[in-house]
Formats: C-alpha cells, structure tokens, sequence
C-alpha cells in the first residue's frame, strides 16, 4: 500500500500546500540572495574542464552579481578568484573558457597576474604610490573540490566545509567512479520562470506518464495505478535523495533494439550502491545530481539552476558519460543524449507555463500530494535557511 | 582524385549525405528545418541499413577513420537526432517543448 507512505516516513514535513509568493516575489528573492546563494557551496564545473595548467573557465553567478575564475595553476592546484582586476575592478576575463600562457593580462591597463593569482606586472609602476604587489593578487573566493566537481562558496568565511555541507551525500557517492566520466555535452537554456519552478519541476516522478506521455514517460516503472513512484526517498540537512526503476518492459523501437540490443556488454562498469536505475539528489540550493547506468556505461547529468531575476533562470544541463568501448557506445550515449535533452524541452516549456501560472496570482497556494514531497522537502529546507519570515 | 562520398557498401545512402554534419547543433538546425516528409525519408533509408552500419563502425580503421566512414559516422548520428520525432511523437504537431533552438550547446 503506497498511499501516504512517504509522510509516514517523514512525517515531520506536514501536509500543507505551500505558498506561490515566494516564487514571485522580490523580497523573498532578495532572501534567497544574502542569505542562500551568498552563504552556500555552489557547483561551477568539472576538474576535467580545465585539465592543464593555465586552463580556465568563468562563471556568472548572476544572482549575487558576481563572476568567478576558476584556474589552474602551474602548480596544479584548482583555484577561484573573482574575476575582477585588482586595479580598477575592470572585469579581467573576458571569455567563458579558455587556456593562458601562463598569465592573464586585463585589457585595461595591462596589469598582469599569474595562473595562480599573483601580481606580476603593472606598466608604469614606479608611478603608483608604495604600491606593493603582494597585496594585490586577484581576490580569492573559497573553492573546494569533491569526487572532481568544483565548488565555490561566496561568503569570506563559510561556515562549514564543502565535505560537512555535503554530508550524507558525499557519503553515498564517494565511490562512484565520476573520474571515468567525461563532460559530453551542456546545454543552457533561458527560461521565464523562477528558479524554483525549474527545480521542483525536476524533483518529481508524479508528472512523468502525463506531461512527457511521448518520451520519458514511458520509461520508468509504474505502480497498478499508472503513476509513477519513488523506489525510495532519503532526507538530509539540506539536500534530497529519490530514486526510480525503468520499467521492466521498455517501449521498443526500430533504432533502440538496433543499439541496444546487439554488440558485447562484458566488462561492465562497477557502480557501487546505486539504490535503482535513476538516483537522482538535489544538492542544496540549486544543483541536481543524476545517475544511470545503461549496459556497461553509466551517464551522470547535472543541472545547475542560476537566478537571473525572481522570474529568469537560466538552466544549465550538463551531460557526463563513462568512455565508450565502442562506436555502437557512442550512439547508444547520442541516444540518451537527445532523447533527454528532447524530453527535457518539454520541462522547459512547463516551467514557462507554471511560472506564468503562479505570476497570475490566481492561487495562492499550490498543492502537493504524497509522492510530491522531495519539493516539500526543499522548500522547507529553503524557508528555514533564507527565514522568509525572519527579519534581517 | 575522386573520393567516394560514401563507404562503397552504402552507396545507396549517397542522397541523404547533406545529414553528415557536426556538431550536434548542426544536426538539431537540419532537424528544424527539415519537413517531416524528408525527415521520415532520411529515416527509413537509414534504418534499413542500421545494423549494417554499425557493424562497419565497429572497425577501428587503423585509429584514422577515412572520410568517407566519417560521413557515415555523422549521418548515424543524425539518424539519432531525429528519432525522438520519428519512432515517439510520430508527428511534428505532437511535440509539446520549448523551441529546440533556445537550447545552446557547447561541443
Ligand atoms: S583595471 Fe585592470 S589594469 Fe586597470
Ligand atoms: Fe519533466
């Protein structure tokens, strides 16, 4: 018997629908700012996108009006500075990835600093005023990295480290093999929705049969009421955990059975302790983790949800894949790929529609049954730590 | 020199060549663009051939896939791009999602 059994588990979450003001509102925003996006660890890449040294990417972390570097240095070491000139704050990098020689020049007035962040060069120096350059390297911002995912945290001193924040997480994927993973593709859609629209649509199974009928919906298994549910759901101080099974007869198709069922599967990629066939976590407050396995590849998708305004979010989808043994491999991952990546279009779609729901004022609550409570969840997690109700 | 535009056992694929494109954006472009009269064309062709082709691929060419398999190669990838509309939404006017352009990709 299903029904309510995640409530019975968790039953300090409650039943109460949850409000939509803070979807649209620019105070509860303002919130989520200081207190949530400013005082979290946030996911901003993979070691693998800047694998020597001088390699480099740029982040926007549009909420909090910032822009992060994140290098590496001569010595290896993965670093985040903001990426801001130490001499009239001119934004320095310019680009969204790129590799340097060994030192990054702002176009301004040519200052100069190297790939671990000093100041090495300053035209006309003398001419300053006991300028020291010691003092004036690019201002770090506190960068930590787990199982190869590269995380910043905004604030001058976080209060508790990367390893505490992802705590029970961490624990669970330790030894998930996300160095055999290699970043295939990432897609970045703008979409007019707040950013919580965007993560609770991807924190539920519940629509799956009915908004995704032609693709996704036909994958993943189904109770004898033709809904889908949750194989198991774990809470933590922060961030979430649900799982799901493919259905036990996939819906075939010509070019499936021609991909998927011929060639070798020997050789399987061990994944240690994966609950089903989808384990999904949502990594407090804007990231969501997702693995598969599929023959002797395991994909892993990662999506990073990025405020632009209280009703703009940009979506980053990421794509990871295990190395393909073979061509066949590889088409099998292309097919994973755009199934959903299409499949993924319809959310898009979604969100914009919820959003403008929710913006019409119409209702003032939205409603959530039993196997909606992974966004229970959240958004209790979200109202504690931003304290909506708390003065500042 | 005269290259074949096409491995000689896929010769009859030659017509639906222009679908050898990277990247991937290129393809998701073909795909918009294309009608669903042409797209199902480009499928059927395809499919007849699939496990032909894919036990072509399977060859390592030495580590230096020739042009001609590249080509190949790029089409079964397109043939991948359109399958969603093909074998699940069947019709254009099922599709229910954003504009597949509002998606940029990075490789
Ligand atoms: S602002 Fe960068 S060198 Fe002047
Ligand atoms: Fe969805």
């Amino acid at each position: 018997m299903r029904q309510g059994m995640w409530s019975e588990k968790y039953p300090d979450l409650g039943a109460n629908p949850l409000p939509t003001e803070p979807y649209i509102s620019e105070e509860h925003f303002a919130l989520e700012r200081e207190r949530v996006f400013r005082r979290s660890w946030l996911q901003v890449g993979r070691v693998d996108e800047i694998p020597d040294a001088g390699d480099y990417f740029v982040r926007d972390i549009a909420i909090c009006n910032a822009s992060i570097l994140v290098i590496r240095g001569s010595d290896g070491v993965v670093r985040g500075f903001h990426n801001v000139c130490s001499h009239r704050s001119n934004r320095l990098v310019a680009d969204e990835r790129g590799s340097c020689g060994g030192a990054l020049f702002c176009r301004l007035h040519n200052w100069a600093y190297s790939d671990t962040g000093e100041l090495v060069g300053v035209p006309n120096e003398e001419n300053f005023f006991g300028l020291d350059r010691r003092d004036h390297g690019l201002t770090p911002v506190d960068t930590d990295i787990w199982q190869g995912f590269i995380f910043v945290h905004l604030a001058p001193d976080p209060a508790e480290t990367l390893r505490n924040y992802l705590g029970g997480v961490a624990d669970r994927l330790d030894s998930c093999p996300f160095h055999e993973m290699k970043l295939s593709q990432v897609y970045r859609v703008e979409e007019r929705a707040n950013w919580k629209v965007v993560l609770d649509a991807q924190n539920e199974v519940y629509h799956l049969p009915y908004q995704h009928r032609w693709t996704l919906g036909q994958s993943f298994a189904k109770d004898d009421t033709g809904n889908c549910y949750f194989k198991e759901i774990l809470l933590y101080d922060y961030h979430s955990f649900w799982s799901c099974d493919y259905q036990s007869f996939q819906k075939l198709t010509p070019l499936k059975i021609a991909l998927f069922y011929g060639g070798d599967t020997a050789g399987a990629l061990h994944v240690p302790d994966m609950v089903g066939d989808l384990d999904h976590y949502l990594l407090f407050p804007n990231g969501i983790l997702s693995l598969f396995k599929v023959g002797r590849w395991m994909g892993c998708i990662t999506y990073m949800l990025w405020p632009v305004a209280v009703d703009r979010t940009i979506w980053e989808i990421r794509m990871h894949f295990s190395a393909p043994a073979t061509r066949r491999e590889r088409l099998q991952q292309e097919f994973f790929k755009c199934f959903i990546r299409d499949t993924l279009q319809e959310d898009t779609l979604a969100h914009e529609s919820v959003h403008a729901g929710i913006a019409s004022g119409v209702r003032s609550h939205l409603i959530l049954q039993d196997d909606e409570l992974p966004i229970r969840h959240f958004h209790k997690v979200l109202g504690d730590y931003a304290g909506y109700g708390r003065r500042a | 020199m005269n290259e074949p535009l096409l491995p000689d056992a896929f010769g009859d694929l030659a017509p639906f060549a222009d679908w050898a494109l990277e990247p991937e954006r290129a393809r998701t472009e073909k795909r918009a663009a294309a009608s669903m009269d042409e797209i199902r064309a480009f499928y059927d062709a395809m499919i007849l051939r699939i496990d032909d082709i894919l036990a072509y691929l399977e060859d390592d060419f030495g580590g230096d896939m020739p042009a001609e398999a590249h080509r190949l190669y790029l089409m079964s990838l397109s043939l991948v791009e359109i399958a969603t509309l093909v074998e699940f939404y069947k019709e254009r006017e099922a599709v229910d999602a954003c504009d597949p352009l509002r998606y940029a990709s990075q490789f």
